[in-house]
């Protein structure tokens, strides 16, 4: 006689990647035998595997390094925030305060999956002389010990002059406190000539932790929705005003690349996109690879890169949602808008915005429920 | 035309069951003993699924003897697809109509022998049965006797608080 307790534990978590977070913990709480899988790694593990696949394409390549505490607290903020959400409970929290506090415009920021460092791209402001420079900096979240602050800057890069970083994707690399970071990057004067994307390297585990550059790609246009993919770079490429919209798919360690394109693409990114164009470009891995990509990511990319357009000169895009999370219970958002303003004069961007929570893929979560406000 | 190579297999109980080496092959376990044994006539024993369980899952194997077998190194990525899809196909639906213990007895067999879509329909079963339901539906429709103490239930059910009325 067979009943479900005796089935092997590997199989109970089969079973479990077959419903979601709120049916798993129901069935596991029927009993000890079954409540034990929640306190191990595998299940966690699943959970939030399921979740980055259902909300965000972004998929950090190694989680094994993170605790049951923090990938519990990774499986279960999304589904807090979405009931908070749903409820109309959203509150914005007491902000955070960055030390040293730059007179900067953050235009990008990350939590690192893990929740203990945050990584940011800016654009400092000096008031003499007058300069602007834009850096890529590491902030701890969690101190390590009471001598520490939360949210001390431990690593700073200056990126180049002339350029503005406009987004930013954080990976944990393959070792642990080994990160890798994409930026990309748009030149300030010409902006229909230049604009790349970088990958760079930093060891978080060093005395002195020190960003390395691994590799750059000259995209010689708008550049957004990053994200990685395995060792692909993935992002969509435009010139504002320009029809033409184009999808990039970079393996950065190789450096072969693959480039898409269909003309109608550049007005609406929240359509349905039927057809996936010319592969122009194919120096990859595999073919094999690239459809998956392209099937698995295509219409993600594009219906979730923008979106609000509140005007046809100005359209809103979460940049990034990032998550802190020093217990599971307490829950840590920051939430930054980018308002694009595309006008005769070029292109800006600013944050507009910053609320309340974390989740791994609060993008498609949030977007009906706040609205953002132009600063 | 030669007619195709067949193997026999021999349940717990001893039950012979004479069937298409194509068939037989859906299941991983076998093929592999085949290729290590190589063809003989001598029965494939498998003595953790008995007759009832067996004729089941050949029927299963008969029924997908031509669907392309799973690439043996599973890339992570199909895997993916696999999760996602969580429907299942008509016949399948037809054919995992059986009774609990039955069902059990089916992804039991199917784990044991490797046959991994198999496997799935079965797992898939049971995460529709309990989709929706509260721990003591659950305990209900399983018959899973509830052994946590009221201190340990009262502290499971406060850790698990923000999933409540969702």
């Amino acid at each position: 006689m067979a009943f479900i307790v005796d089935l092997p534990k590997e199989i109970i978590l089969e079973v479990a990647k077959f419903l979601d977070l709120k049916d798993s913990l129901a069935l596991l709480q029927t009993c000890q035998a079954l409540y034990s899988l929640t306190n191990a790694q595998p299940f966690w593990l699943d959970q939030v595997h399921i979740l980055y696949e259902k909300f965000n394409p972004l998929l950090p390549q190694s989680l094994t390094p993170i605790s049951i505490n923090d990938l519990r607290a990774m499986a279960i903020t999304p589904y807090q925030f979405e009931r908070a959400a749903m409820q109309g409970k959203l509150q914005a929290v007491s902000p955070i305060h960055l030390k040293p506090d730059f007179t900067a415009e953050y235009l990008g920021a990350q939590i690192v999956p893990g929740g203990h460092w945050l990584v940011t791209i800016s654009r400092d402001f000096d008031d003499f002389p007058q300069t602007e420079r834009s850096f890529v900096r590491v902030w701890r979240i969690v101190p390590e010990s009471e001598e520490q602050e939360p949210f001390a800057c431990i690593a700073s890069m200056q990126l180049q002059v002339g350029y503005l970083p406009l987004e930013l994707c954080v990976c944990p690399g393959e070792a642990t406190l080994d990160l890798s970071v994409f930026i990309s990057s748009l030149k300030q004067v010409d902006i229909q000539r230049g604009g790349y994307i970088q990958a760079l390297r930093i060891n978080l585990g060093a005395i002195d932790p020190e960003f390395v550059l691994q590799g750059e790609l000259d995209v010689q246009r708008f550049c957004s929705g990053l994200r990685l993919q395995g060792d692909n770079v993935v992002a969509t490429l435009y010139l504002p005003g320009d029809e033409l919209c184009e999808f990039l798919i970079w393996n950065w360690k190789t450096g072969g690349r693959a480039i898409l394109s269909s003309p109608g693409w550049g007005e609406d990114h929240r359509k349905e996109h039927p057809q996936f164009g010319i592969l122009r470009i194919g120096a990859l891995k595999s073919i094999g690879q690239i459809n998956m990509l392209i099937t698995t990511e295509l219409k993600d990319i594009f219906q979730h890169s923008w979106v609000a357009v509140k005007t046809p000169e100005e359209r809103a895009q979460i940049c990034q949602s990032s998550a802190s999370s020093g217990t599971a219970q307490e829950i840590a958002f920051i939430l930054l808008w980018r308002i694009f303003h595309m006008r005769q004069s070029g292109l800006r961007s600013r944050i507009a915005g910053r609320v309340a929570s974390y989740s791994p893929g609060i993008q498609r979560i949030t977007i009906p429920m706040i609205t953002p406000t132009i600063s | 035309m030669s007619a195709a190579p067949q193997v026999t297999l021999e349940s717990s109980d001893g039950e012979k069951f004479k069937v298409d080496k194509e068939v037989a092959e859906r299941s991983v376990l076998i093929k592999n003993m085949i290729e290590d044994v190589g063809e003989s006539d001598n029965p494939i024993p498998l003595p953790n699924v008995n007759a009832s369980v067996l004729k089941k899952v050949l029927e299963y194997c008969e029924h997908h003897r031509g669907d392309p077998l799973p690439a043996a190194d599973a890339d992570p990525s199909n895997d993916d697809n696999r999760k996602r899809a969580t429907e299942i196909s008509d016949w399948d639906q037809k054919f995992i109509q059986v009774d609990q213990e039955m069902l059990f007895e089916i992804i039991l067999a199917a784990n044991y022998m490797d046959i991994k879509p198999l496997l799935d329909v079965g797992c898939k079963t049971v995460a529709n049965m309990i989709k929706g339901k509260t721990p003591e539906e659950i305990r209900k429709l399983f018959n899973i006797v509830n052994d946590f103490t009221p201190e340990e239930e009262a502290q499971i059910k406060k850790e698990n608080e923000w999933a409540e009325d969702r």
